[in-house]
């Protein structure tokens, strides 16, 4: 009744509204506002539409997206578990994995081909797949720590021998240090899931084997260093050959230990004799280096550290290098020694000092030859540098001696007047004799005896 | 630690001279530019007169005239020709024109803990009669706008001993005016140069008057510069400022004199022969082994400390051995001091001896005839009262300095003659 009421009163205000409308605006404006009412409806009524049928679609993406994460964990697990393979016997996990996708495919999830059934899941909620979804992961979840649980167990025992293996190397003298540190951080890692044991698992492996070939190569470099002196190293080849053969196997060890120790002790004599040599011959061109020379004093020093530091006849061959550098550093004192020596004739002639000839000590440089053999070498180069030695000392002493004789003169002069004669060791001068001596040849008045000055008379 | 300042008043015209020619060659922080130059010349003589040698040497040098004539150049008193080798009319000057000279020292801006080096040539008027007079006021009421300066040192240069009496009359009256004023201690230290002394160490032949005076003003100014060292660099054992005064004060003996050893080859020669040829090279004539005191100053090239080749122990142990030698008692004297410097800079050792509290019998026996020679022909009749010498004044300076002299020598004889027996005055003090 109310309705009709209601129907009858909005048709008679909307005819009023009409009829108002057309009365004051005229039939113009009235018929463009009721197209334009209509076509709003219409747009309206179409986007109404679009969007019903988009969350529709939504809806089904889901579901397959679900669907495709419970293939794809069951793909990734069953890879897993036949990886795992090597320690465990996975026929009870595979039956189980099959069970489950057989479930699937009957409860129309999926296809035959285990691809997922679009037809069928039309009709199946949202929350039933994902309800399955949840069921499923349970069901894996269990299925893998069970895996996990057998696996681990065995692949820690692996990783221990491997890193133990590894730490006999380092302890056997094998320069990889770095990479056993690497490996134990590796063995060490938490590791919880399935997953995360076959990862710890495989870089451990691709570790070690860095280590095993790294100690090869440095095997083969010694038997290659003792063979260029001569030693027989034929039979440790072949133990070298079975180690590359069978590089994964930690029974190996000790054939590598034993290539190396056996090589090793061939280079021992040699490489304590070279060593030697060489520190020897830098401690005597230090006695060479002259105060000022901070450069090259700094220079031998550290080629000194270097050659103490090397403490394995495995470095034997890299002692070539460093008597290299010491024929380098050999040159640069004596040049060094040279110039200074040009530098105190230079000032000597400054100075005004008699019989002052340039002697022209560069020629003594120019006869050290580096291409030389270290132990001829190193002979001459002493020679050499005794010589230039020798003549620095003298003119640094007679350049010395001219710069402060004036300052001496005058102390000597005053001792003489207090107390008639002066001593060397009184003068507390260095060169004091010959302070004395020079002041006994300028003054008549006084006469030099052995290191002392007396006034005649 | 905080580096001492220092400020230097010069008066008069050798003063002027030597104190433009430190500020000139040495870039001291400590100093900065607390350089104050005072005179008496009249206006129409160029106040720059005196410097035109030096400049002679290097424009430079006349260009960092103009920069401080400014502020730095104090004309003051109103005689048409300066003080004329008259002390008094010096010292009235100063004192008539005391306001004009404060505002120039007032713009130095010293706090009471700085120290003032004052300069002074004893043969003249100007120089000789206001910075005694100076001092005096500093020390102890210098007025508007300063504050008290109780570190003034004073830096008095004897005339050669072939001047005029009355340089050598100026030169007696002078000292004793630095050593007291009224009765009372003036300058807190009296360092003694002597012209002729310094020549003599110099080994200088006879040249020009002007080049004379460069020669010996540039071995003071070296003297000033190892004074102010320790102030400048790092010491190890800084003998700080209040050191240098408070202890002779107390003593009662305040004169000192400059012994240098300046760039020595740390190779060839060792402390011991450093100090022992800075004490040959005293700047005032004096009988060895009177002096009491010594306050030893050695710069030393940076590296050879570094290295330990010079340390502070090494050369407090040498200063004692040469103390033992050198000063008087035979124990090392009465005071010491010992100070390491080191300089980045420099190659060689530079050593300072300031001798202290020796006998000044030898500069009174230089002065005291030509001194004599002028006091008796004084009249004490002068018309002008500004400029008149009054014979009681003089008498009264004298005897100032009389007692001085007698302290001295008492010092010198105590430590000479009666070496104490150690039991005796253990006894005294009532162990048996
Ligand atoms: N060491 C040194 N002594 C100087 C110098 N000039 C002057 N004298 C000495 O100082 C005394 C003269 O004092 P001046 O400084 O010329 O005089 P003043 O202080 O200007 O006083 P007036 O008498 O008023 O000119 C003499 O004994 C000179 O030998 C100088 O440049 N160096
Ligand atoms: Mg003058």
């Amino acid at each position: 009744m109310n309705e009709y009421v209601i129907t009858a009163l909005v048709v008679l205000a909307t005819l009023g509204a009409g009829l108002f409308l057309l009365l004051t605006f005229g039939i113009n404006f009235v018929s463009y506002l009721a197209v334009g009412v209509i076509v709003s409806v219409l747009i309206a009524s179409l986007i109404y539409t679009w969007w019903k049928s988009k969350t529709d679609k939504t809806v089904m993406l889901l579901k397959i997206e679900i669907l495709n994460k419970i293939r794809s964990a069951l793909d990734k697990i069953e890879d897993n578990i036949k990886e795992a393979s090597e320690f465990i016997d996975i026929e009870p996990f595979m039956r189980d994995l099959k069970r489950i996708r057989k479930e699937l495919i009957s409860k129309g999830f999926f296809t035959k081909d285990f691809e997922v059934n679009e037809k069928k899941i039309e009709k199946v909620t949202l929350t039933a797949i994902e309800l399955e979804s949840r069921k499923v992961e349970q069901q894996l979840r269990s299925l893998e720590s069970l895996a996990a649980a057998s696996y681990g167990e065995a692949a820690a025992k692996r990783m221990e021998e491997l890193l133990s293996a590894a730490k006999a190397l380092v302890e056997s003298g094998f320069s990889v240090g770095e990479e056993y540190e690497e490996l134990r951080r590796i063995v060490k890692m938490p590791s919880a899931t399935l997953g995360e044991l076959l990862e710890k698992r495989r870089r451990s492996e691709e570790v070690y084997l860095k280590i095993i070939q790294k100690c090869i190569s440095e095997a083969e470099f010694l038997l290659d260093t003792a063979e260029s002196i001569s030693a027989e190293v034929v039979h440790l080849r072949k133990e070298l050959e079975i180690v590359k053969e069978r590089r994964h196997s930690v029974e190996v060890i000790p054939k590598l230990q034993k290539v190396r120790s056996e090589a090793a002790s061939y280079l021992t004599k040699p490489f304590l004799q070279e060593k030697k040599e060489i520190i020897s011959y830098l401690e005597r061109l230090l006695k060479f280096i002259k105060e000022d020379f901070v450069k090259e004093e700094r220079a031998v020093l550290s080629l000194r550290e270097k050659v103490l530091s090397y403490d394995d006849p495995g470095y034997l061959s890299e002692l070539s290098t460093l008597r290299e550098e010491a024929k380098r550093l050999t040159l640069e004192v004596a040049r060094a020694l040279a110039r200074e020596i040009v530098a105190l004739e230079e000032e000597l002639k400054k100075l005004e000092v008699a019989g002052v000839r340039r002697k022209g000590v560069e020629r003594y440089v120019s006869k050290l030859d580096p291409r030389k053999d270290f132990s001829k070498f190193s002979k001459e180069a002493l020679d050499v540098l005794k010589t230039l030695s020798g003549e620095f000392d003298t003119r640094y002493k007679t350049v010395k001696i001219a710069k402060n004789y004036p300052a001496i003169e005058k102390i000597i002069e005053q001792k003489l007047r207090e107390n008639g004669e002066v001593s060397a060791e009184e003068l507390k001068v260095r060169y004091a004799e010959d302070f004395l001596k020079r002041y006994s040849e300028t003054h008549p008045e006084v006469k030099f005896e052995k290191k002392t000055l007396k006034l005649k008379g | 630690m905080q580096a001492t300042r220092w400020g230097i008043i010069a008066s008069g015209q050798g003063a002027n001279r030597i104190a433009f020619l430190y500020y000139a060659k040495y870039k001291n922080p400590s100093i900065g530019d607390r350089v104050l130059l005072l005179n008496t010349t009249p206006a129409d003589v160029k106040p720059e007169k005196p410097l035109e040698h030096i400049f002679a040497q290097s424009p430079e040098l006349r260009e960092k005239y103009e920069k401080i004539k400014r502020e730095r150049v104090c004309i003051f008193g109103r005689a048409p020709s300066g003080a004329g080798n008259n002390w008094v009319l010096g010292e009235r000057e100063a004192i008539e024109d005391y306001e004009n000279i404060r505002r120039y020292i007032a713009s130095l801006r010293l706090r009471s803990s700085d120290v003032l080096l004052g300069i002074a040539t004893l043969g003249g008027g100007t120089g000789n009669g206001s910075l005694p007079y100076i001092i005096h006021r500093v020390r102890r009421n210098p007025g508007f706008g300063m504050e008290r300066i109780n570190n003034f040192i004073a830096l008095g240069i004897f005339p050669y001993d072939f001047e005029a009496p009355q340089r050598h009359f100026n030169a007696i009256c002078g000292l004793s005016r630095l050593l007291r004023y009224n009765g009372e201690q003036n300058a807190a230290l009296v360092i003694l140069v002597d012209n002729s002394q310094v020549e003599h160490i110099l080994d200088l032949g006879r040249g020009q008057k002007e080049e004379r005076y460069q020669r010996i003003n540039e071995e003071i100014i070296r003297a000033i510069h190892m004074l102010i060292a320790p102030s400048t660099y790092a010491s190890k054992a800084t003998i700080d400022i209040a050191d240098y005064y408070q202890l002779p004060s107390n003593l009662g003996t305040i004169h000192f004199t400059p012994c240098l050893s300046l760039g020595n080859d740390p190779d060839v020669l060792s402390l011991d022969a450093i100090l022992e040829s800075a004490s040959n090279n005293a700047m005032v004539p004096l009988d060895k082994g009177t002096a009491t005191m010594a306050y030893i100053i050695v710069i030393a090239p940076e590296e050879k400390v570094l290295k330990g080749e010079i340390t502070q122990e090494d050369l407090e142990d040498i200063s004692r051995e040469w103390a033992v030698k050198h000063l008087a008692g035979g124990r090392g004297g009465i005071l010491r001091y010992t100070s390491l410097i080191t300089s980045p800079e420099s190659k060689s050792v530079d050593a300072m001896i300031l001798l202290g509290g020796f006998s000044l019998r030898r500069i009174m026996e230089k002065c005291l005839e030509k001194y004599y020679d002028f006091k008796d022909s004084l009249s004490g009749e002068s018309s002008d009262e500004r400029s008149r010498i009054e014979l009681a004044k003089v008498e009264k300076l004298e005897k100032q300095l009389k007692d001085y002299i007698a302290l001295t020598e008492e010092k010198i004889a105590r430590l000479e003659g009666k070496r104490r027996k150690a039991k005796a005055e253990l006894r005294k003090w009532g162990f048996s």
